[in-house]
């Protein structure tokens, strides 16, 4: 029965963080849109993104800086519009990471060594997908 | 067509994708590659990276509602996310050095074999009881769900965890190289293998996806595959899609359910074939 309770509440914490991740990286992909529509400078680049998508090149006002965690922080100054989006879509990356993070925790108070080592395990190879990618 | 057309075309298909993934316990990448790359003409490279992130929003969105209703079993998620996050992280990177013709061709024959197998299916009651498993027991996997459509709780005991962790190095392989959640395949590992009942597969299924589709979404990342007014707009569609789709799961018969799961297999296979001449 406790094991039972344990496991309700480890439930109820993952459904939290999956739904607090999915609203924050929607806010924040909505914002950047906003933000892009406005802008005249970001607007007039985004009017050439439809032929660039089908070369094959990213979206001009994003190209270069939106393939590192850095570079997407960095154009948040000069162009926030793009940049916002992207911090949005990789926000909504973290949400499944930060979800396998409350479970290691979870796991951890439930005594559960095991999966402890499981979560961790499944933790480190996401960290790592980051950092080698 | 416009910046403001094109996105909220995008977002329409992520509405659909979104819907019919969570329903069928997919990732949804297999409708918006197709439809990304046939019908709109984008670059492959840049669709299968929107397709990575619509996948990681599907299964959040979805999730939520599986998970609080204690639809997905966990543990037998978390434990499959060992094989399936270190097959996205080797798929991503095959994805640079394989020939994608033998692939498509490959899992398009996987595929069908699927559909089949998961259409002819028995019944719950009138399949035979899995055969003990020690790893199960280990791990505590067994478990239970509410089913709307009988209005009680079924028990299930889970078998062949080996042979399912084996096929979910497979099904993460599969989802890295190509940016879907590769459900086609966790699901039957989870159904067929694994002695979960199809519900439970497809919530499980939908849970795992996310955390599959991150281990590769990195590699894309850094690669300059995920373009954000691309991803972004599709993203927030499957979203939406994955919510209503995750509502109408719990009162479906399994019956239709499978019938619709193997349908749409069968029609990607069909796709695939295609890509592969």
């Amino acid at each position: 029965m406790e094991g039972q309770a344990a496991t309700a509440r480890l439930e109820g914490a993952v459904a939290l963080v999956l739904r607090v991740g999915v609203t924050v990286s929607c806010a924040v992909m909505g914002a950047g849109a906003v933000v892009t529509l406005v802008a005249p400078r970001s607007r007039r680049e985004t009017a050439r993104a439809v032929p660039a998508l089908r070369r094959g090149v990213l979206h001009p006002a994003g190209t270069s800086s939106f393939h590192s965690i850095g570079g997407v922080l960095g154009a948040l100054a000069h162009d926030p519009g793009p940049a916002l989006v992207m911090l949005g879509v990789l926000l909504l990356v973290a949400t499944p990471v930060a979800r396998v993070a409350v479970s290691v925790v979870g796991y951890a108070l439930e005594g559960d060594r095991r999966f402890v080592s499981i979560t961790l395990i499944v933790l480190a190879v996401l960290v790592a997908s980051f950092a080698i990618g | 067509m416009t910046p403001s057309e094109l996105t909220v075309a995008l977002l329409g298909v992520g509405l659909f994708a979104g819907a019919l993934g969570a329903l069928l316990g997919l990732g949804g990448g297999f409708v918006v590659v197709p439809v990304l790359t046939l019908f709109f003409g984008v670059n492959i490279r840049l669709a299968i990276g929107a397709s990575v992130i619509a996948v990681i929003a599907t299964s959040s969105g979805a999730a939520v509602a599986y998970v609080r209703d204690h639809m997905a079993n966990m543990r037998v998620g978390m434990f499959l996310e060992l094989a399936t996050t270190t097959g996205a992280v080797t798929g991503a990177f095959l994805g640079s050095i394989l020939v994608p013709r033998l692939l498509y061709a490959i899992f398009a024959l996987a595929l069908a074999q699927s559909a089949l197998a998961v259409a002819r299916r028995r019944r719950l009651e009138d399949r035979p009881a899995p055969p003990p498993d020690a790893w199960a027991d280990a791990l505590g996997l067994h478990g239970s769900y509410p089913d709307q459509a009988r209005g009680r709780t079924v028990e299930y005991r889970v078998a062949r965890t080996k042979l399912g962790f084996a096929l979910m190095y497979v099904a993460g392989t599969v989802s890295g190289l190509l940016g879907v959640g590769s459900g086609t395949l966790k699901v039957p590992a989870m159904d067929l293998a694994m002695g979960l009942p199809m519900k439970v597969s497809t919530a499980t299924s939908n849970f795992m996806i996310g955390v599959t589709a991150a281990a590769s979404a990195g590699v894309y990342f850094a690669r300059g595959d995920v373009d954000p007014f691309l991803a972004a707009p599709i993203a927030v569609g499957v979203l939406i899609g994955a919510l209503g789709g995750a509502r109408l799961l719990g009162g479906i018969q399994p019956r239709l359910l499978r019938l619709l799961f193997a349908g749409a297999v069968l029609v990607v296979a069909v796709s695939m074939l295609l890509k592969a001449l």
